[in-house]
This record gives C-alpha cells, sequence and structure tokens, in this order.
C-alpha cells in the first residue's frame, strides 16, 4: 500500500516574529513495515538554512531558521511510503511469558535489547504510578505470553476510556487522565506506556498518522485526517510489536509511523525558539490519500 | 613518626609549636610526613621568624587583597572565600602520586566516554548496570548523532582526599564547570605577594606554564583556524562562581559572554557585538551538558542557546568540555570505577574512591540497619544524602520504598590541615581540588592545588594555596601572572563589544550620572530645609516649598514626571521626611537607593571588564547600599548629609578610575554615551520645573541659585556674570553655551562626537537616525535667543518650555533608536514549547 501525506502546520502570531529557530520530526521513518519513498519539508516564508539529521531514536529530524519577519508560518510536509504487510497472526504462537522479558531487559546482551531496555524506565510524561501499576496487572498475570497480555491492556484500555477531545492538555497529568478514564490517542498512548514501563517492560511511544475514510457515500474532506499516536512493544527475537489502544488493533496498513521515541517529547513534530511573535495560534492539517501503484 | 616528635619544638614561634602539639587525629603536618619533612621544614624555618601579630596582619593583607580582585563578592549563593596565610605543602614524593594518579583517572574517564558514546561494552557487559545509566540526566543522547571521536574530558577538576592510611583518595570529579581554578589562580598570585620570601625559598612549582598550556590548547583545537575566537560562557551574576570566570577571562584574553550574547545563524555560533555579529569558535562553558541547548533539548534552559548543538554537530564550534562528560560524574559509573578500571586498564587505579555498596547488594544488607560510618546517596538526585550515624531510622525508610536507587558510600576521614583562626592555628579538615589538562602529550597536572576546609555556619569557606615542593631547579623564569589591577579596565583583547556588555555600560553611565544628579538634589533639599529652619523667611519659604513640591512630585528626579507647580500657600510636607525618602524609599523609583542598586548590577555585568580599582569602589558603593538600608526612617539630616558626601565620593572616584582607561580601550564611550543622556535628561526637567514659571525677581535669583547650585554651575555663573546675574545669563550659562561642560548644548555636541564610534549602519555619505536626532536638538540649541527664553508672559517662560519639550522629546527618540539599532538583538527569545502546553501540536 502507498499512501501520500501532506501535514501543514500554521502558526499565526499577535506580533511580528524576527526570527524563529525549529527542529521538526516530521519525515516518516524507514523500518521493516514501511518505506519512506520521498520527503519534503517547505516553509512560507522560505527558510534560509535547512539541514538534517537522525537523532538517537533514529527519527529524521529537519532544522531550519527562518530569519524573515513574519506573522504566519507555514511548515508543510509531503511525503509519500510505502507500507508493508505484516504477519501478525502468527504472534500469537509466540508463547513468550512477560516475566522473561522482564529479566531480559535487566542485562541486556546484544545491542537491540540494549537499546530497548532504557524504553523500560519512567519519563516525564509516563511517571511512576502504583495504581497505574496495578491496573496493569490485571491483563499481567502471572505467567501470561506478552502479546496476548498486551492486547488484553489495549482493549481494556479502549473499553474503559473514553475519547474526548479538548478534555486533557499536553500538561495534563497521566493520574488525571486514569482518574476520569478520558482523553485523546496521545493520552491512552502515554497511559498504556505508564502500565508496561511499570511492570519492567519496554514500550515506546510511536507518532504518525491514520488513514481515515469517509462515511459511505461522502467525499473525504481536505485536512480531515489527523496526526495519530500509539505504542509499541519490545519482545526478544520478535522486535518491537505496534498496538493501537485508541481504536483496539494491531496497526497494519492503515498506519504510518513518523517518529519513535520514550514518549511525546522525544518526538514533538514541530518546536521552536521565536523572537518576538507575542502569542499565537495554531491549525494543524493532515491529509493521507492512498496512491495507485 | 609524627612532627613534633622528630623536631626540636623550642625552635618553633609559640604559636606553631602549640598547635604541633596538640592533639590531632589525622594531621597533615603531624602525621603524613612519612619521616619525608623537608617540604615542611623549608616553610616553618621562614615562618620561625614571625610572630602572631605578624601572622595576623598577613592575614589582614590577605583579606583586602582577595577583596580587591573581587571574588569576595556578587551572588547571594557565593561563600565567602578566605584565604589562610599559610599554604598546604605537598612533597615531591606526594605529588607525583597525585600526578600519576590523576592523568591516570583522566585517561581512565575518556575511555569510559568513548565506549558509552560509542559500543557500549560496559553496559553489555555489565560493568556498568544499564538501566540505571539510561536513567541518569547525564547520559546525553543528543551526542549520538555527532561524530564521536573527540575526547570528552579536556580540562578537569578533580577532588581528592587523604585517607587515614596515607593514600589519597577521589571524592568527585568536577568535569561540566571545573570550577575553581580562576579562583585558584588568584590565591596564588596574593599568595606570592604576601609570601614572596617564603614561596622562593621553597622553591615552589609554578603554575603559569599550565594556562599557558591552556590557552595553545584552545588555539590548536581548531587545527584550520590560527587565530580562533574563543569565548568563555558564564551563567552571569547568579553564579556562585561567576567572579572568578570573569578573572579567568580577563587572565586568558578571552571575551566573557552569557548565552544572551551568542546566537546560532546557519549552523554556526556568532557573537552578537557593537559591530554586528561576529563568528565563535571555541566556547569554554561554564554550563551544564542538559542546559546548553533551550531548543534542541528536552529540558528547555534559560541558559541555553538555541541550536548550539546543530553548530556541534556541523563541527563548526567547540565546546571546552565537549557536551556529554557529565556522565561521567554520575554515580553509577562513580561506584563502579574500579569494576571498569580492572576491565579498561593494564593497571590498578592509583586513586581509589570510597567503598560503596548498592542497597541491593547483598554485602550491603548489615548496612541497612546498622549503617554507621557510611551516608546513602541517590544515583539519581546528586543532593540527596543521609548520614548512617545520625539517620539510621530514615534510612532504614528509604529502602523499604525503593532500594535500587540508592547505594552506600564509606564516609571520608579527611586529614586536617593548620588554619588561622583570630589569634591561633585550629586544625580543619581538608579537601584538595587538582586541576588537570588533556595535550597531545598526555595529561598535564597543575602543579598547585585548591584546598579548602568545610564551610562555617556564616557561610565563609576556608581556603589554602597549595605548594609543591620541588628540588628540581626551574629553569623557566617565574612568570607571575599579572594582578587584575593593573590590566585597563574594558581591556577587549580581540576589540569586540558584545551589545549586551554596550548596553551594560550604556544603563552604568546613566545610573553614575542619576545617582550624582540624585545626591546633588538631596543636597540641595537638606540645605535649603536647614537654612529656612534659621532664616524664615518667605522668600526662603517659597523656594523650600517649591523644592519639595518638586521632589515629591517626582518631577526633579527619576523619572521626572511632567509637574505643574501650583502655590497653594502652605507647605503639607515635611522636608526632612522628602528628603529621606528620596534617599531610601524603596517605594520610589528614583530614590539614591534603588539607582545604586541598579548601578551596582549594571557594573555587575561587565564585571570582567573593571579594573581591580574600579571593582573596589562598586564593592563600597553595595556596602553603602547596606548602610543605607539600614537606616532607621527617622534619619537626621546630619547621617544624610554624610551618605550623601560618601556617595558622590563613590561616584567621583569610579568616574576618576574608568576615566584612565577610556582612551585605551573600545566600548567606553557607551558609558559616556548613557551619562550625557542622563545629564541632559535631568537637567531639561529641573529647568522645566523650577525655572520656567516667573517669579519676583528676589526670589527668582533664589531660585536660579539652587537650580545652579544642583548643577554645580554656582561658581562659573558668579564668575562670569557678576553683577549681571539674571535668570537670562543663567539660562544662557545652562542651555546655550557650547563651551561650558555642564550645559545643555554641550553634551548635544558631546554626544555627537561620542556616537562617531558607533558603527554606522547606514551606506554612502547618508546620516543615519541617531545622528539626524542628534543633529536636530544642536540646531535647536543654536538658533535659540537666551533673551528669548527669559521672556515670561502671563507668568509663565513659554520659549524655554517649549524648548525643553522639543529637546526632550528627541532626546527620547534618539535612546530608543539607539536601543533598536545596537541593542535590540539583547532582547530575549521565546520558546514554542518552553511550557509544553496550551497550545502546543498534539497527536489526536
Amino acid at each position: 500500500m502507498k499512501y501520500k501525506v501532506k501535514h501543514s502546520t500554521t502558526y499565526s502570531y499577535s506580533e511580528p516574529v524576527s526570527l524563529c529557530q525549529n527542529q521538526a520530526r516530521l519525515s516518516p521513518i524507514s523500518n521493516e513495515f514501511q518505506r519512506c519513498i520521498s520527503n519534503q519539508v517547505i516553509t512560507t516564508p522560505a527558510a534560509d538554512y535547512l539541514d538534517t539529521f537522525v537523532d538517537y531514536f533514529g527519527n529524521k529530524v529537519t532544522v531550519f531558521d527562518i530569519p524573515t519577519q513574519h506573522e504566519n508560518l507555514i511548515v508543510t510536509a509531503i511525503s509519500e511510503v510505502e507500507i508493508f504487510n505484516r504477519q501478525q497472526a502468527s504472534l500469537f504462537d509466540a508463547q513468550i511469558t512477560w516475566e522473561s522479558v522482564v529479566a531480559a531487559l535487566q542485562f541486556p546482551v546484544n545491542e537491540l535489547a540494549l537499546q530497548a531496555a532504557e524504553f523500560t524506565l519512567p519519563s516525564v510524561f509516563t511517571p511512576i504510578d502504583p495504581q497505574i501499576r496495578q491496573y496493569a496487572f490485571e491483563s499481567f498475570t502471572p505467567g501470561r505470553a506478552i502479546i496476548q497480555a498486551t492486547e488484553d491492556l489495549m482493549a481494556r484500555i479502549f473499553n474503559d476510556f473514553q475519547y474526548e477531545s479538548g478534555f486533557t492538555t499536553i500538561s495534563t497529568p497521566l493520574s488525571e487522565v486514569f482518574a476520569h478514564k478520558k482523553g485523546v490517542c496521545q493520552d491512552f498512548a502515554h497511559f498504556a506506556l505508564a502500565c508496561l514501563r511499570s511492570l519492567g517492560l519496554a514500550a515506546r511511544y510511536v507518532s504518525g498518522y491514520i488513514e481515515t475514510l469517509p462515511p459511505e457515500g461522502q467525499v473525504k474532506l481536505e485536512g480531515a485526517d489527523a496526526t495519530h499516536a500509539w505504542f509499541a512493544i519490545y519482545v526478544p527475537d520478535l522486535g518491537w510489536i505496534d498496538f493501537d489502544p485508541t481504536n483496539n488493533v494491531l496497526p497494519n496498513d492503515q498506519h504510518i509511523t513518523l517518529a519513535v521515541g520514550r514518549d511525546f517529547a522525544d518526538v514533538t513534530p514541530l518546536k521552536g525558539i521565536v523572537f518576538g511573535g507575542g502569542t499565537h495560534q495554531l491549525l494543524v492539517a493532515v491529509d493521507m490519500n492512498r496512491q495507485g501503484d | 613518626m609524627y612532627y613534633s616528635e622528630s623536631h626540636n619544638m623550642l625552635e618553633m614561634p609559640n604559636w606553631l609549636a602549640l598547635y604541633l602539639n596538640g592533639s590531632h587525629q589525622h594531621d597533615e603536618v603531624e602525621h603524613h610526613c612519612g619521616g619525608d619533612t623537608e617540604h615542611w621544614d623549608v616553610l616553618f624555618a621562614r615562618l620561625a621568624n614571625l610572630s602572631e601579630k605578624d601572622i595576623h596582619l598577613r592575614t589582614n593583607e590577605i583579606k583586602r587583597l582577595l577583596q580587591d580582585s573581587g571574588v569576595t563578592q556578587t551572588a547571594q549563593s557565593q561563600p565567602n572565600w578566605r584565604l589562610d596565610p599559610l599554604p598546604l605543602m605537598l612533597s615531591e614524593n606526594d605529588w607525583q602520586t597525585l600526578k600519576q594518579g590523576i592523568a591516570q583517572r583522566i585517561q581512565l574517564l575518556n575511555m569510559i566516554a568513548d565506549d558509552l558514546y560509542g559500543p557500549r561494552q560496559l553496559l553489555l557487559n555489565g560493568a556498568i548496570p544499564c538501566q540505571q545509566l539510561q536513567a541518569t540526566e547525564g547520559f546525553i543522547r543528543e551526542c549520538f548523532s555527532f561524530e564521536q571521536g573527540e575526547p570528552k574530558v579536556v580540562l578537569a577538576a578533580v577532588d581528592i582526599f587523604r585517607d587515614a592510611d596515607g593514600q589519597f583518595k577521589v571524592l568527585d570529579d568536577h568535569l561540566q564547570s571545573p570550577q575553581g581554578l580562576g579562583l585558584l589562580l588568584e590565591n596564588r598570585i596574593i599568595a606570592r605577594r604576601v609570601m614572596g620570601d617564603e614561596f622562593s625559598e621553597c622553591n615552589v612549582q609554578r603554575i603559569a606554564t599550565f594556562f599557558k598550556k591552556f590557552q595553545r590548547k584552545i588555539s590548536e583545537s581548531t587545527p584550520s583556524l590560527r587565530d580562533p575566537r574563543v569565548v568563555i560562557l558564564t551563567k552571569g551574576p547568579s553564579d556562585a562562581y561567576y567572579s572568578e570566570q570573569a578573572f579567568l577571562a580577563a587572565y586568558l584574553g578571552y571575551t566573557l559572554v552569557r548565552s544572551a550574547d551568542l546566537t546560532v545563524r546557519k549552523g554556526k555560533v556568532w557573537l552578537k557585538s557593537l559591530k554586528g555579529l561576529r563568528k565563535v569558535d571555541v566556547i569554554v562553558r561554564w554550563l551544564a551538558d542538559p542546559q546548553l541547548d533551550s531548543l534542541e533539548q528536552n529540558n528547555y534552559s534559560i541558559d541555553g542557546i538555541a541550536g548550539l548543538l546543530q553548530a556541534v554537530r556541523k563541527q563548526s564550534v567547540r565546546l571546552i568540555n565537549p557536551i556529554g562528560c557529565g556522565v561521567l560524574e554520575s554515580p553509577i559509573v562513580k561506584t563502579n570505577i574500579s569494576r571498569i578500571a580492572q576491565q579498561l586498564l593494564t593497571e590498578p587505579l592509583i586513586l581509589q574512591e570510597l567503598s560503596t555498596f548498592a542497597a541491593t547488594d547483598p554485602n550491603a544488607q548489615a548496612l541497612i540497619n546498622q549503617p554507621a560510618g557510611f551516608t546513602l546517596h541517590s544515583y539519581l538526585e546528586p543532593e540527596f544524602n543521609l548520614d548512617g550515624d545520625t539517620q539510621a531510622a530514615e534510612i532504614a525508610q528509604k529502602l523499604t520504598e525503593n532500594n535500587h536507587a540508592y547505594y552506600f558510600r564509606q564516609k571520608a576521614n579527611l586529614s586536617t590541615a593548620p588554619f588561622w583562626d583570630d589569634h591561633e592555628l585550629v586544625a580543619q579538615p581538608i579537601i584538595i581540588r587538582c586541576f588537570a589538562l588533556l595535550t597531545e602529550n598526555g595529561v598535564e597536572v597543575l602543579p598547585s592545588a585548591l584546598c579548602f576546609a568545610r564551610q562555617t555556619e556564616t557561610k565563609t569557606q576556608w581556603i589554602k594555596d597549595t605548594w609543591v615542593r620541588t628540588t628540581q631547579q626551574q629553569d623557566s623564569p617565574p612568570l607571575l601572572p599579572k594582578l587584575n589591577s593593573e590590566m585597563l579596565d574594558l581591556a577587549l583583547l580581540d576589540g569586540v563589544v558584545p551589545s549586551r556588555t554596550a548596553e551594560n555600560l550604556f544603563w552604568l553611565g546613566r545610573y553614575l550620572e542619576r545617582g550624582e544628579n540624585t545626591v546633588r538634589m538631596l543636597r540641595l533639599l537638606i540645605d535649603r530645609y536647614t537654612e529656612f529652619s534659621i532664616y524664615p523667611d518667605s522668600n526662603n519659604k517659597k523656594i523650600v516649598t517649591r523644592l519639595v513640591d518638586a521632589a515629591v512630585n517626582q518631577a526633579v528626579i527619576y523619572p521626572y514626571q511632567p509637574y505643574q507647580f501650583v502655590d497653594n500657600e502652605t507647605m503639607s510636607y515635611i522636608p526632612r521626611e522628602i528628603a529621606a525618602n528620596t534617599l531610601f524609599d524603596k517605594q520610589l523609583p528614583g530614590s539614591l537607593l534603588n539607582t545604586l542598586q541598579a548601578l551596582v548590577n549594571s557594573a555587575l555585568q561587565i564585571r570582567d571588564l573593571l579594573s581591580s580599582d574600579s571593582w573596589r569602589i562598586v564593592d563600597d558603593i553595595s556596602d553603602e547600599i547596606k548602610r543605607i538600608e539600614r537606616l532607621p526612617a527617622a534619619v537626621s539630616t546630619r547621617v544624610m548629609q554624610a551618605t550623601a558626601d560618601r556617595v558622590i565620593g563613590y561616584i567621583m572616584a569610579f568616574n576618576g578610575s574608568t576615566a584612565d582607561s577610556m582612551a585605551n580601550s573600545n566600548g567606553w564611550f557607551m558609558l559616556d554615551i548613557g551619562r550625557r543622556v542622563e545629564r541632559s535628561t535631568q537637567l531639561i526637567h529641573v529647568c522645566q520645573a523650577l525655572l520656567t514659571d516667573e517669579m519676583l525677581e528676589t526670589e527668582q535669583l533664589n531660585m536660579l541659585e539652587a537650580v545652579l547650585t544642583c548643577q554645580v554651575s554656582l561658581i562659573t555663573h558668579k564668575r562670569r556674570y557678576r553683577m549681571y546675574q539674571s535668570i537670562e545669563t543663567g539660562l544662557e550659562l545652562l542651555i546655550l553655551d557650547a563651551e561650558y561642560p555642564r550645559s545643555l548644548l554641550y553634551q548635544i555636541e558631546q554626544l555627537e562626537v561620542l556616537c562617531k564610534q558607533l558603527p554606522d549602519k547606514v551606506s554612502g555619505g547618508q546620516l543615519s537616525t541617531h545622528h539626524k536626532l542628534l543633529l536636530k536638538m544642536r540646531t535647536i540649541c543654536h538658533l535659540a535667543e537666551s533673551n528669548q527664553l527669559a521672556v515670561a508672559e502671563h507668568g509663565k517662560r513659554q520659549e524655554l518650555s517649549d524648548l525643553m519639550q522639543k529637546i526632550h522629546q528627541t532626546l527620547e527618540h534618539f535612546s530608543d533608536v539607539l536601543m533598536v539599532q545596537y541593542f535590540s538583538h539583547t532582547k530575549a527569545a521565546v520558546s514554542l514549547n518552553a511550557n509544553l502546553g496550551s497550545i502546543e501540536p498534539r497527536e489526536v
């Protein structure tokens, strides 16, 4: 499956900005499940400096400066991505207990396990919380296979939590999300991470896009798609396996991975420092469309 | 053998014999000479001639010198350094051990860093528990996006103590900001001055070579550039070590900057200077790893420089030490260092660490209930510690929560050394901080150390210079570093004035002038109301009423409010109270207290540019501020007069001290611009408030005399106009006389001269905006007629008032233009993700 994604971010400032310096994580990564065929980051006003590098987690970062005075900044990323089919049914054949994964992560023996080990640690958005750990234990019963337990956790989050846009902000603490059982995909991903890490498992945050289909008989609206977030869990020999608690599915050919990290702070799509600007407003629009072969 | 047993105490002066006969547990002089006492013998032989009184005098001399060099002042957090008159002596043998041990340690630390930011074998083979390392803040993931290979530790400070068995052991490494190097240098300069004879007699190893090598190392670190621009990056006056950083910058000849002075454009670092952006090649940073880049790093840091890491990634700038070295300071590395050393080195560690046990270690289980002799520390919170001797219950409690986070460390049994306290020597436990530099030829260890005693309750930190004795002939001539006072104010070596420095100089100039004006106004008030109490006639009363009224309405002191005098025949204020408020009311923006505080703050910002003579005066002003703050509400006139006299004295002295250096350095013209802008502003407002209303002739002359007095122009006026003195002559002198140094026109013409030194921002023979504005003011003054200014209609000198109004507006505009054109890029940046909140792009 091939997709073309257009992701536009518009900042509107109340006062002119004389200079802004930015870092964008708007280039889909290439891995065993997808290939980024092309990617372009375009800004208005134009950047006088643009460079890219690959960060610690393997994400491609675009660095740019805009020294032209402006009141609006538009950053558009256009990408073509090919998604490969995943053999997910066979995942459930592996009867690896979650406790054995916890033990293996304590003493990593290879590079991959070493990289995974740090995803067991709490982070700013996924602090240790005994109540959250208790919630996790209900899925992670002794001796249970890790894939089944994680799928169960995902399903419980999907059923127990209500999707409600606007109830939380990025600074809402996880304990509050848990108390009210409401939030958006970002909250659900962070919550799942906190659950898994509290057990000593390695789990990472995944940011990306999900394809939405219009109701039957209607035309898809421009900008109707959205940025999305889910999580992945590390299983020795199998690698990273994605789970989407917002939709209760194992991502397959409708999810595009943009970036991975410990939590949202590592994968912020666009961050910047501005000189001037006053207050600002933000508008994000995503279009994700299938491409013919 | 003890020192006191092997030596004849009768030959010692009493003060020394008393110490040596005292019962010390574990003392540098008494117990740690290992039979080799020569290094102390030489020192004591020299000191034997000194009486208690001599030592006391030396202590005072040192105190004065240290104060002059400025290290005793600034931030609240800064301890009060107290340099001891006796150095710590180290024998050649001891020094060899230390030197080799430190060199070995620096090499080991660099090997560890290479591995942790490279193949990470130490994590895979379990030498360092991987999750605990990954959890430390000092593990800088951004490093993985740079080309590796450059050693992480270039300049290092290592804290060492001597254990009871005589072995030196390591306490801490300081790599992100190896503080104390400037302080050590200042100590040495002072110690050599006060103890010059002893110094040469003891054949002490010199340290200047180390600093030379440091400079060489820095210029070699950028092979493609012959003369790299080097800056020292500091957090500024809030840092406890700010003054030593300023000292070091001045000594090494590097520009001292704060993050706001630097900007990253197109992957390069630039210094924002008056003349525009100048590329920076090397940053010696006194800032921690996680705070370096406010854009790229997750914890937004106000001290960071947005985009710095991109410049590092592009190798357009070098950091010393490179980012990432902080991980080597983390407890998880330190507590495992002997195990790591076994793997990475072919030889045993020369300098051991104190024993540590992870709280989860089976060997540590006994300690949980019996932690005496140990302290409990946290792997992740460096500040956390519990004392096993006094806090056993808290330790047991902590360890039931999460024992993975903690470890035990054996308590250090520090050796003592003699310190002079008032009238006798007392034994104080000591730590020595050694400094090392990685060069092409291996590790260079500075042959001295900063010797610390425990901090007292009054935040006094006792320190010593450390003398390493050598029996070898030192063939290089003694390179005595220069004292700060011998250097000129603002001697910027590479001729670049950072914009922020320029702005601070401008404000310093304004505050100096404002302070002077306020004092003169205060004196005038006091003089006049005292005179009135002796001669309470109506003429005097009118003058006092007007002066007090103008002062209350802040028309003749900052912020110079617009004001119209309304005569209501009654005086509703007590003049002495108004004078007192002008002196110390914190609510009054233009009070002398507030102005002096602002003055000291501006001076602090350019600490590195002031000579010690100038700095001493700032120090005096700080003391004066404290004195003013303590004044009672009902302060007497006499005390106010005395305060005013002192402040004027300081300001005059400061002006005199800086005037000498002006011709020889760049940047001072900014101070003079500030001064002249402030003087003009004040003059305009005083004329507006006190001279535009028509008065009866005798009163008018009396008022003119008052104004001339506070403008320090009374005598000139009298001499020049003798029997023809009138308001007209007064205005002529104060406003229009281009030859008279205190006139308004003179200030404007001076500003024109000074502004020629500002880099021009327009091309091809055109006048820049600020020049146009100055020209306008000058023309207005030149075209004015003094006899017209004096003319009053309906009781008001409209012409004078209009003139003042016009000049005032133009002057304000001029001041704004300076701000925008030359200082505007000093304004702060805003992070779009500083408060991760509200309108951050969110994933839904």
